[in-house]
């Protein structure tokens, strides 16, 4: 058809001109002078409200003073602090030497851990901490934890509840994420912010991921245990400036507890306390990088399942892909995650899909096997070769010097001190 | 956010790039298809289409820009749901009315790649060469598939107005695609 083929080239006019030419509605100077009339009226409007607003947030504070019965039958007053909101004193207690000396303890066992780790709270109901802090250059890894009881939710507030993390004098990142989660970056804070909950041995996973903004990045990978112990590993990253040797300082101004037994309808809040979490990014370099032994060598392998292929002109088919020329450039491992660099050379022209699987080989010969958290692809010179990174999170922090190969695809590299980047 | 910084995201496969076009383009394309379908739920689907494609797509596509690539991909999928589904009256009739208003324009069928290629690049400057205004009419109709009574609103003129300009400028589209030898 002449006119569809007509119409179908006005597709590929220039952008510019496109949004030149968006429709929009523009205001009538009739319009304007009303708007101008309004706008005294809607500063009191503003003002009429703010004040309204303020005085719901009084009264809504009394709630507090209902529930301490409910408290109080629940947890027992709280002696130190006298709150009638017992948890949240003790939310906000600092570190007690003996949960400093268990995570001390458990850091050891995982791997080089720098004395940037930093803790704080604990209660017999909940405990939160940081487990451990790893990076590398401008990238933090905070591996965090909330240990639940049987019998409680935790879940983070909306508006002004989130979890910031404040990095002084740097920088404008802004985002929300889907699903009731946030991650922000507003001046110098970066803030997760969620309304994720979970009940004892629920199986809950999710994943938050940041977006990077004009001088850093954010991501975090989110995932639940069955003894309800909710953990995230948080990266931060800045790209212009390093994070060594910079105190941040993590902030949960509305961690809340909730019986799980009570409809989502009717939660009453049997806690809820802000957090601080102060700490040093003084890491020392934790990520092992590791090459080839022979630079470009190359691995025959099959990828059985139907891979997705991009062909000219952005359309995607399926196609088995049987003697896949892959060629390791980097693999990098961290406590918290791997990523594999490769290039992949296909008998179609571009290899969209990814093995979603990987498996670590241990010193002690036990195997681990991971899932896929992210990765990308891009094309190089020619359109056989696929630049491809995979990325995977670990469920925990691991003795990351331990891993002596890495099983992807089929093809195992091996991990050993001639192929560690010094 | 920057088209570049939005393109790495989509570069590095991270997802956070289809939140951002969702938050801030997800009116705009909305409006295409919706003007093209006529439709609420099947705009609603096109724009959702929209995300995926343009994750399919970049890479290796690199817009310069995105909301203008996520307007033209919206478009393509409206356009082909019209197709597809033969709904042309629901969306009332604008996208019929525009392609034949455009058949008189092309004398022959250009299926050829090469020829399209050709017809892309000649269009891109017939209407650079065009007078802003005349160009905000002929892209708000046959891109943006807007009715003459909507650019009218738009651009404060009477709604003949509008047929004229565009019934002139189709025709000084037919002859400059004429010299070009592309209306055989």
């Amino acid at each position: 058809m002449k006119g569809r083929t007509l119409l179908d080239a006005f597709d590929e006019i220039d952008a510019s001109m496109i949004l030149e030419a968006e429709p929009v509605e523009r205001e009538s100077g009739g319009l304007k002078r009303i708007r101008s009339i309004r706008k005294p009226l809607f500063l009191v409007a503003a003002i009429l409200l703010t004040v309204t607003a303020l005085s719901i947030s009084v009264i809504a504070g009394r709630t507090y003073s209902d529930m301490e019965p409910y408290w109080n039958q629940m947890f027992g007053p709280d002696e130190e602090t006298g709150s009638r909101n017992p948890l949240a004193g003790k939310m906000t207690a600092s570190a007690t030497e003996p949960l400093r000396e268990e995570i001390v303890s458990r850091l050891d066992e995982i791997s080089e851990v720098p004395e940037n780790v930093v803790f704080t709270g604990d209660s017999s109901d909940v405990m939160f901490r940081v487990v451990g802090v790893t990076g590398a250059g401008n990238a933090a890894y905070i591996w965090l934890e909330v240990t639940l009881s049987d019998e409680l939710l935790a879940q983070y507030h909306g508006d002004p509840g989130y979890i910031s993390l404040d990095y002084p004098k740097h920088k404008i990142l802004d985002r929300n994420t889907t699903g009731g989660s946030s991650i922000r970056f507003l001046g110098s804070k970066a803030s997760l912010l969620g309304s994720s909950r979970m009940t004892n041995g629920e199986k809950y996973a999710t994943e938050w991921s940041g977006s990077a903004g004009e001088n850093g990045g954010a991501q975090a990978e989110l995932v639940s245990r069955p003894d309800n112990t909710y953990c995230f590993a948080y990266r931060f990253q800045a790209s212009y400036t390093k994070l060594s040797g910079k105190e941040l300082t993590l902030n949960i101004p509305s961690l809340s507890c909730r019986p799980s037994y009570e409809s989502s309808e009717d939660w009453a809040v049997l806690a809820e306390g802000p957090w601080e979490l102060k700490f040093t990014m003084n890491f020392t370099e934790s990520v092992l990088v590791y090459h080839p032994r022979v630079a470009g060598e190359r691995y025959v392998c099959d990828i059985s399942d139907p891979s997705r292929v991009r062909v000219s002109g952005g359309y995607q088919l399926s196609h088995a892909l049987t003697e896949v020329e892959l060629a390791y450039s980097t693999v990098q491992i961290s406590p918290i995650y791997l990523q594999i660099d490769m290039g992949c050379r296909t008998n179609v022209p571009r290899l969209v899909a990814r093995p979603k699987q990987c498996t670590l080989v241990m010193a002690d010969g036990t195997e681990l096997e991971v899932n896929v958290a992210g990765g990308g692809s891009s094309s190089s010179g020619t359109s056989e070769i696929s630049d491809i990174l995979v990325k995977f999170f670990f469920d925990e922090p691991i003795d990351h010097k331990q891993v002596v190969a890495v099983i992807y695809a089929g093809v195992t590299f091996s991990l050993t001190e001639d192929t560690l980047q010094k | 956010m920057e088209d570049q910084k939005l393109v790495a995201l989509f570069e590095a496969r991270d997802e956070d790039a289809l939140y951002v076009c969702k938050k801030e383009y997800e009116r705009f394309c909305f409006r295409i298809a919706h003007r093209i379908l006529g439709n609420r739920e099947d705009a609603e689907e096109i724009v959702n289409d929209t995300y995926l494609k343009a994750w399919n797509t970049i890479p290796p596509q690199k817009p310069q820009s995105v909301k203008a690539y996520l307007g033209m991909l919206t478009r393509q999928g409206a356009l082909n749901r019209v197709a597809h589904r033969k709904t042309e009256k629901r969306g009332g009739g604008q996208t019929e009315i525009a392609l034949s208003e455009l058949e008189e324009c092309l004398a022959g069928e250009r299926a050829d790649l090469a020829d399209q290629v050709l017809l892309r690049d000649a269009l891109n400057r017939f209407l650079r060469q065009l007078p802003p205004r005349q160009r905000t009419v002929m892209i708000q109709r046959y891109w943006y598939l807007c009715s003459v009574e909507e650019i009218a609103r738009l651009c404060g003129m009477s709604e003949s107005n509008v047929k004229v300009m565009l019934h002139r400028t189709r025709a000084k589209l037919k002859e400059f695609l004429e010299k070009e030898g592309l209306s055989v």
